[in-house]
């Protein structure tokens, strides 16, 4: 089980994980707070995209990245 | 009594309305503050993961009482306690072959798609977030589909209400089930995430759609409570503010005080929904059948043939329409303009095999309007405006199977007992 930080690059935005059950991760310097929902096994953007969850924080952060920062009107 | 209709029916008079409601909660700040709350919710967790409002039992009781909140707050604005929130039953529009060109996303009514999005009432311009930016939609992006009508089905078919642990794990849950985390997004998460755009985070009472999605899972949660009532779970052992008794935050201080068992009957809390099934409290899965046949015009003393079913097909479905004085009308969804009748002349005290004459008239008169009493159970009693304290009475002793005719008596009776109290099953 892996407990380092692990950085990707999607679609332009860097996204920072640290550890396996973090309760935040990064994009582009912006804080997502995350929960691991030990009920289903899978993982909670609870502030950003609280009505979906995923199977892991990779996927969760794309989805973060692309469809709720991404899409962000002002 | 105000009757909350499908948003395919509301006229564009009442589509204006909900437009204009929201818009005058927006100016004083009282939209916003929903916004919030709904937002602070979501960070009042508790130790099984659940929060105030989600992902417990809990998520039914609290977003009546939210939705209600706005609902309230709009007959205030607009000067119009009859103002009823329209619900949107996605479900249909699922089986649109393109939902986003359903009739809840016309330019007069919640507008369309984009980002952000440049159609309707709340278009880039129109409408400002909280605490900033602009609406945006981006239908089927995330998930390509509605929640399907069978997804529906199912969902009412589950039993019990809840169950341990009481979160996203919970199964078989109807709580669980209607929120949508058994292999979610499902239901109304699905619901969010179809949607996207701004209903994604948790500000999502952002975009007014959210009151109509959540005004169809209370619809569905009432169907529910029709068929298993006084069935909410946990009593106790469930996480703080879920339990029937425990206070919901934030409505937990000494002037604002609610619980889920404040919130399970809700006709007495003001509202039915505009089509159901009128099931016997006291004859289980006995309904009012309305044969209209041939009952083409007004005729005096009505014609047609009410009596009992057992089971609700289509000639067991009513439409209330609400009526200028607050009661409502009861006409048939099998015969158009058809409506239910009471005659209950000479019905003056309580009589053991009750009274009067119940049948069909076309058009609503005097005779054909009604007040729905709510009893405290859940239940309604049906009270003529006519022939006030004369109620309908259904005696379905010997309805045990399906019959061609129906079978059974409905008459009158003066004042309400078991026999005169049914619960509402919204179709």
């Amino acid at each position: 089980m892996s407990t380092g930080k692990k950085e990707l690059t999607h679609n332009g935005k860097k996204i920072v994980i640290e550890g396996d059950k973090p309760s935040a991760i990064t994009i582009d310097d912006e804080s997502i707070p995350v929960r691991f929902d030990d009920a289903t096994g899978r993982y909670i953007a609870t502030t950003h995209s609280p009505y979906t969850s995923f199977d892991n924080l990779a996927d969760l952060a794309k989805h973060v990245a692309d469809h709720v920062i991404g899409q962000r009107s002002n | 009594m105000i009757v909350r209709k499908n948003v395919i029916r509301l006229t564009a008079a009442e589509k204006a309305k909900y437009v204009n409601g929201v818009k005058a909660l927006k100016a004083n700040g009282n939209y916003n503050q929903l916004v919030k709350t709904h937002d602070d919710a979501m960070m009042h967790t508790t130790p099984n993961g659940s929060n105030a409002a989600h992902q417990g039992p809990a998520f039914l009781p609290w977003h009546r009482e939210f939705i209600l909140r706005l609902e309230k707050g709009i007959q205030q604005a607009l000067g119009d306690p009859q103002f009823a929130l329209p619900y949107w039953d996605w479900a249909a529009d699922s089986a649109l072959p393109n939902p986003a060109t359903a009739p809840v996303w016309a330019t007069d009514f919640m507008g369309g798609n984009g980002n952000p999005v440049t159609t309707g009432p709340f278009r880039n311009g129109q409408w400002t977030l909280f605490p900033s930016g602009n609406l945006v939609r981006q239908f089927g992006l995330n998930v390509g589909t509605l929640p399907t009508k069978a997804d529906v089905a199912a969902a009412l078919a589950t039993t019990p209400y809840d169950a341990a642990p009481w979160n996203t794990g919970s199964n078989p849950s109807f709580r669980n089930r209607v929120e949508g985390w058994i292999n979610g997004p499902q239901m109304h998460n699905r619901v969010h995430v179809w949607i996207g755009g701004s209903m994604l985070p948790m500000t999502s009472p952002n975009d007014p759609v959210f009151y109509l999605n959540h005004c169809n899972e209370d619809r569905l949660w009432a169907a529910w409570q029709c068929l298993n009532p006084n069935s909410y779970l946990p009593v106790t052992g469930g996480p703080s503010g879920h339990n029937l008794n425990d206070l919901m935050w934030p409505w937990n201080t000494a002037t604002d005080k609610r619980r889920p068992a404040n919130e399970l009957d809700y006709p007495s809390l003001g509202y039915v929904y505009d089509i159901a099934a009128i099931r016997s409290a006291q004859f289980p899965n006995a309904y009012l059948r309305m044969d209209g046949t041939g009952v083409t015009g007004f005729v005096g003393p009505g014609a047609g043939t009410v009596n009992c079913q057992f089971g609700a097909g289509s000639w067991e479905k009513f439409l209330f329409v609400p009526q200028s004085d607050g009661s409502v009308a009861i006409g048939s969804l099998q015969f158009p303009g058809v409506f239910l009748r009471m005659d209950g002349t000479g019905v003056t005290g309580f009589t053991g095999p009750g009274g009067g004459q119940i049948n069909c008239q076309f058009g609503a008169g005097a005779w054909e309007k009604f007040k729905l009493v709510p009893q405290g159970d859940g239940t309604v009693a049906i009270e003529s405006v006519q022939f006030p304290n004369v109620f309908l009475r259904m005696d379905a002793s010997n309805v045990t199977q399906f019959s061609g005719p129906g079978s059974g008596i409905v008459n009158c009776q003066f004042g309400a007992g078991a026999w005169e109290k049914f619960r509402l099953l919204p179709n």
